[in-house]
């Protein structure tokens, strides 16, 4: 934890200054006594958290999602769509994909249903759809994972849809369907969120993929709210559909090793995956966050197969036993023990889950203790995402809201269709406090929101967010975080790319520690997590007023451990697996090249 | 009757937009409470009316308790205590308009009715309409400082996300009557949401002391202990609830958790497993109690619901729902048969027998109900009777194996 005893109160007095009083924060900062028994050089300088809506500005205001929304309420439309980030063309600057949703009509009628917008450097972003290989795509699209799974050094696409899901091979910023000969074009069916990890540790990447409910416009059923007009379904009147799990074979292609890896049985309904290492062996572990049914906790068996321990590991459930709507989902070590925390997204009515690892496969619901739970009780949780939101070293929890029923305001009091976001800031002991109200800007607005996820896409040292809405536009949020100086907060960090070489080419599935004066961080690097979203892989240290990292340790996926002592505060580094020296990386550009 | 269980039910849902309404309809004693009517103030014929009504809606018998309020009202029009009566049964059958119109009858007849701006409460928040709820709860308070009002306040106020005034009126509901264990069960829940789960057992403790067999607070209690990493602690409470409802799988979840923690793992995944199939069962219920709100005027989906709910061993719940269906359609001969057959389950035989016998008066040969009849017969030691019951089965259908084997089983004499 940075500020044991005043954090709290420095994010409401940093909030009061959001928005552009630069010597009230210098005031502050002058003023903070408590600051002074931190830590050496953790908390020197508090800094003044804001976040601005840039979607317009970026060139992303043209991307609206399409639902198909006839008046037939059926159920798929209610559920997307997911974004992200990825580097598509290696340049080191974070381009966005989003998903466009589709509609019921032909699929020649139909627009790309991936939008890809490059990053020009300068803040802005220019639609490439075409020029990438993706004007061509068809469907009516969900969720993206992104991850370089043939080890080339490019960032390949898994796209999930209502049928056929679909992976783009990447060569140079250009992208190929390579569904079928992938051997990923499993049945039809309607798929979520997926993730890449590298299960068995032999240095390619596996994929996980969500499956939802068995629907198709054929099967919908009449649901209603009023018991007279149809409204949207809830998943406990449709049959789940099991994940797949497609080990990679090294080669360009997969195999469907569901069964043999050991996930099947499963109740289906997933919405969230996410990857930890609970029980610190260094095989991944997998929580599958699942709508109406129990969560899943698989744990490596240290062979790439898996065994579900939901029930037992007190996951699966509320602390009554009961299944909620799981649907985004995150993972992280957020205060001091040094255990791994899942959060899960649920139902409005409903908390968000947060359960930290105890020992031995246990965890304990800290919803309430965390303080995340009361407040999260009345929105509806959807897209979430761990990350350190104000660079004191913790991580913070950005959760998207929106409901699914846009009826919802005339039947219910005090639910609402558009919800704000919350931004639940880390107190560095495991305790939240949602200052998103405080924050305002962009958080003050309601939003029908569904996928989340980060990345520094200006290059400006803090982390960004991009929100996708259902039926509408995506918001871009730039990170305004200045220093008590009223600069910039680049030397208030140190951000971190892995580049595996036994390990998957991404590095994913590296635990990386950096330590500064005695104090550990723990990042993971990962793909999937959040809801239908992709982040970026680079890892963000919030280092406050440290010059320095002490140590910076990457435990690689392959067994590796590379050590760094005396990093710099305020630079990007390349981490390969078992070089020597770390490699800084530019903002003009990234040193990796394609292999 | 199963007592209201409050925060559990109200989280029993993903759609929060059909919970409560169903939920408390189920558990109409404790999560809503309906104030008893008041003293009498008709004339001794319709007050008689109106106590016999008041009993059968007691005992969940709906179309009588309607039919005698009805015939109150023809005596005397004016009495307030007719239209309270028929104001608590629409509610019980989920009726909410009709029950709002009757209570507001009461109102024109007497604004300061004791109980009737609570109930009108209930209503609303049974539609989930929580700020109409706090504002007829206020007037309750107005006329009649009860803790009842003061509690359904509080839950209203949770419902909207305003837990300081929840807390407010829920510390007033106990100062008004320490004894109100709801109040404390409800207060100890919204401090457990907060994570303050010291204070919260402190004030479920509290509870259990003035009302030591509330199962409820039991459970409650042994949340708490296990939220505070005290398994062992944990370890009674949840098995005297678990012993207690046979249906209640938190309980048990909570029970094979703390074994889990007290490294008792294969005694653990036994109770877990058990807590499962529980949960399964109650997720089916859950679905049909949605359908059920969506559609309260459909006698089949509150005969649905009764179904689950008795095989899930909740046969007051069961009757309550079968009794709904049964007064929406009088004349379907299944359910009065369902309906002797719970009183069977519950050890009313004479109930059952009364059950059996109407069926037969309107469908003489209804084979079902002769077998029923003499299982209840052969059960309360009447062999003849019994026996005459299973013979009228063979003659209705000669080859009949189980009438056939019943009768060899019975005593020749």
């Amino acid at each position: 934890m940075i500020v044991p005893a005043s954090k709290s109160n420095a994010h409401l007095v940093r909030l009061s200054l959001a928005g552009g009083a630069v010597m009230l924060s210098l005031v502050v900062a002058c003023n903070a006594p408590e600051a002074a028994r931190e830590p050496a050089g953790l908390v020197a300088d508090a800094p003044s958290l804001a976040f601005t809506d840039v979607t317009f500005d970026a060139g992303l205001g043209d991307f609206r999602h399409e639902t198909g929304a006839k008046g037939d309420k059926w159920f798929p439309e209610t559920m997307g769509s997911g974004g992200g980030f990825i580097d598509y063309d290696g340049d080191g600057w974070e381009d966005i994909l989003l998903v466009r949703g589709g509609t019921w009509d032909a699929p020649e009628t139909q627009l790309p249903a991936l939008w890809l917008y490059r990053n020009n450097g300068d803040g802005t972003f220019t639609l490439v759809t075409e020029e990438a290989g993706l004007g061509g795509v068809r469907a009516y699209g969900l969720g993206i994972a992104v991850a370089d799974y043939d080890n080339d050094g490019d960032e390949d696409i898994y796209f999930t849809t209502l049928e056929h899901n679909m992976l783009f091979r990447n060569d140079g910023g250009r992208f190929t369907d390579v569904s079928k000969q992938a051997g990923i074009a499993e049945e039809s069916t309607w798929s979520s969120s997926a993730i890449f990890f590298d299960a068995d540790r032999d240095g390619w990447l596996d994929l996980y993929s969500g499956n939802y409910v068995k629907w198709s416009p054929e099967t919908d059923l009449f649901c209603s709210l009023d018991g007279d007009t149809k409204g949207y379904c809830t998943p406990e009147t449709y049959t789940g559909v099991p994940s797949r799990f497609f080990h990679n074979n090294g080669d360009g292609t997969f195999s469907d090793w569901t069964a043999k890896a050991g996930f099947l049985p499963a109740p289906g309904k997933a919405l969230g995956v996410a990857e930890l290492d609970f029980n610190r062996d260094g095989w991944p572990d997998l929580v599958v966050a699942n709508d109406t049914q129990p969560n899943l906790v698989y744990v490596n068996n240290g062979d790439g197969t898996f065994t579900e321990i939901g029930v037992m590991s007190s996951v699966a459930y509320d602390e009554n036993g009961k299944a909620r709507a799981g649907m985004g989902i995150d993972i992280g070590v957020v205060d001091s023990t040094g255990e791994e925390t899942i959060f899960i997204g649920n139902f409005s009515k409903e908390m968000i889950g947060v359960y930290r690892h105890v020992s031995d496969g246990l965890f304990i619901d800290r919803g309430a203790v965390s303080k995340i739970g009361r407040t999260s009780l009345l929105t509806l949780a959807f897209g979430l995402i761990l990350f350190d939101a104000d660079l004191d070293g913790d991580l913070d929890l950005f959760v998207a809201n929106g409901h699914v029923q846009p009826e919802i305001e005339d039947m219910q009091e005090g639910i609402t269709h558009a919800e704000p976001p919350h931004l639940f800031m880390n107190n560095g002991d495991g305790t939240f406090e949602d200052l998103a109200p405080a924050i305002g800007g962009p958080f003050a607005a309601a939003y029908v929101a569904r996928a989340a996820a980060y990345a520094d896409y200006d290059k400006d040292g803090d982390v960004d967010i991009l929100i996708t809405e259902n039926n509408g536009p995506v918001h871009l949020f730039r990170n305004e975080l200045i220093n008590a100086q009223g600069g910039p907060v680049t030397s208030n960090m140190l951000r971190v790319l892995t580049e595996g070489q036994r390990s998957n080419r991404d590095g994913i599935g590296s635990r990386v520690i950096a330590v500064v004066d005695g104090r550990r961080m723990e990042r993971r690097v990962r793909s999937g997590s959040s809801y239908l979203a992709s982040s970026e892989k680079a890892l963000t240290f919030g280092l406050g007023a440290a010059t320095r990292v002490d140590s910076l340790i990457v435990q690689w996926s392959s067994g590796a451990v590379d050590r760094f002592a005396n990093v710099e505060a305020g630079q990007t580094v390349l981490v390969r697996e078992g070089a020597p020296e770390l490699i800084p990386v530019g903002k003009g550009g990234a040193s990796l090249a394609y292999r | 009757m199963e007592k209201g269980l409050s925060r559990r039910k109200d989280r029993a849902v993903r759609s929060a937009t059909f919970v409560s309404g169903v939920m408390c309809v189920l558990a109409l004693s404790g999560c809503l409470s309906q104030p008893e009517p008041r003293s009498l103030a008709a004339d001794p014929l319709t007050q008689q009316l109106l106590i016999a009504g008041s009993e059968a809606f007691d005992r969940l018998d709906f179309r009588t308790a309607l039919a005698l309020a009805d015939s109150a009202e023809r005596r005397a029009p004016k009495v307030p205590e007719t239209y309270f009566l028929r104001g608590r049964i629409y509610s019980a059958m989920m009726r909410w308009a009709d029950a709002e119109a009757q209570y507001k009858k009461v109102i024109e007849l007497e604004p300061g009715y004791i109980g009737v701006w609570n109930n009108l409460g209930n209503n609303a928040f049974r539609q989930q309409e929580y700020r109409q709820a706090i504002a007829y709860f206020r007037k309750e308070i107005a006329y009649n400082p009860a803790p009842i009002p003061w509690h359904g306040m509080g839950r209203a106020y949770r419902e909207l996300g305003v837990m300081d005034s929840a807390q407010y009126a829920y510390e007033r509901s106990i100062a008004v009557d320490s004894t109100y264990a709801a109040a404390y069960l409800n207060l100890a829940i919204l401090l457990q949401d907060e994570g303050a789960f010291s204070e919260a057992l402190d004030v479920a403790r509290r509870g259990a002391r003035v009302r030591p067999d509330d199962i409820e607070l039991q459970y409650q209690i042994g949340a708490l202990l296990m939220q505070l990493g005290r398994p062992e602690q944990a370890l009674q409470y949840l098995a005297t609830v678990a012993t207690e409802w046979s249906w209640h799988y938190p309980s048990r979840y909570n029970l094979g958790q703390a074994l889990a923690r007290l490294g008792r793992g294969d005694e653990a995944q036994a109770v877990l497993k058990q807590a499962e199939a529980l949960r399964a069962a109650q997720a089916k219920i859950e679905s049909m109690e949605m359908v059920v709100q969506a559609r309260p005027g459909d006698p089949l989906a509150h005969a649905g619901l009764a179904s689950l709910l008795r095989r899930a061993g909740r046969y007051d719940d069961a009757m309550r729902a079968y009794q709904v269906a049964y007064s929406l359609d009088p004349a379907n001969l299944e359910f009065q048969n369902n309906i002797a057959n719970l009183h069977l389950i519950r050890g009313d035989t004479t109930a059952s027998i009364q059950w059996y016998r109407n069926i037969l008066q309107q469908d003489p040969e209804f084979i079902d109900v002769w077998l029923n009849l003499g299982v209840v017969y052969a059960i309360s030691g009447h062999a003849r009777e019994a026996r005459e019951a299973w013979e009228m089965v063979l003659q209705l259908d000669p080859g009949h194996a189980a009438a056939k084997q019943y009768l060899a089983r019975l005593p020749r004499s």
